[in-house]
């Protein structure tokens, strides 16, 4: 079966799971907050509506 | 619905209970999850340490309890909100982003990079809010159903023994899964948190503690219809 030879594969239970998982999901949040940072910084310079609207 | 005194409601106590109950459930899973994955920094460990310090060597079983009943008060709540919000208020399509809102999506970016001096006007939600909110249930509802599966007690409720897969394997990805969206998850509550706070957003930052907006503000940030209204460029206006 293709999911049992998955589940050899793909089943390693080695020690780099927990840094693997810190390391990406360091690097989805760091990302998250780069976004957030960039919007902030051309909001700034950009305000979204004028008062006039 | 137009208030008397000049305001509209835009969550009503139901949602606004709603809202509050998912931060705190979603606390406590931080708090409790961390203790369990046993976050690790420059080798401190923050986490376990503190809970050490509070109740013992011995704090798994609290910290397991708490993160469960968390669980079960997020996918309660979850569940609750579907059943109101769909089945007694009758909302579902007004949340799908629409062809309009991916149009008027085009303008608001154009906008942000400073190519258009467009603006738009949102119904109640823009789509950026309604993919996030679609967002966080997919994710939740994942890292719901991987959390269950690697319970003991609640493994029950993610029926995939039929699969060919092996035990080791499901406990493994469950996991995996479980960690990695868990910090996707993070992520969106950090976007959603910012966009919430900023400033020209606090009329409806506050509307999540009293329900309402000025009917001004209403009026001036939100397409008066179903549809995004399109705000033409100052010069244009003459």
């Amino acid at each position: 079966m293709i999911l049992q030879a998955l589940s050899n594969v793909f089943y390693t239970p080695n020690v780099w799971q927990n840094r693997f998982v810190d390391e990406i999901g360091l690097l989805i949040v760091t990302t998250g907050i780069i976004a957030v940072t960039v919007h902030f910084i051309v909001r700034h310079i950009r305000p979204p509506i004028k008062e006039s609207h | 619905m137009i208030l008397s005194n000049q305001t509209v409601q835009r969550y009503d106590l139901i949602q606004r209970i709603y809202h509050w109950a998912n931060l705190g459930a979603l606390l406590v899973l931080l708090w409790t999850g961390l203790t369990i994955y046993d976050l690790n920094i420059f080798g401190t460990r923050p986490f376990s340490s503190f809970v050490t310090t509070l109740v013992g060597e011995n704090f798994m079983p609290l910290i397991f309890g708490l993160h469960i009943y968390a669980a079960f008060a997020l996918l309660g709540g979850l569940i609750m909100h579907i059943i109101y919000d769909t089945g007694i208020k009758g909302i579902f399509w007004s949340e799908i982003p629409s062809k309009a809102d991916f149009k008027a999506q085009n303008i608001l970016a154009k906008n942000f990079l400073g190519i258009s001096k467009e603006y738009v006007k949102f119904p109640k939600f823009n789509i950026g809010q309604k993919m996030l909110h679609i967002g966080f249930a997919i994710v939740i509802v994942l890292i719901g159903a991987t959390g269950f599966m690697m319970s003991a007690n609640y493994r029950f409720l993610v029926p995939i023994w039929w699969l060919p897969l092996s035990f080791d394997f499901i406990s493994f990805w469950a996991r995996y899964i479980h960690d990695m969206l868990t910090f996707v998850l993070i992520t969106m509550v950090v976007m959603h948190v910012y966009f919430g706070v900023r400033r020209e957003n606090a009329p409806t930052f506050k509307s999540m503690f009293s329900g309402t907006v000025p009917k001004e503000y209403q009026e001036k940030h939100f397409s008066s219809s179903d549809e995004p209204e399109l705000i033409p460029a100052p010069d244009e206006e003459g």
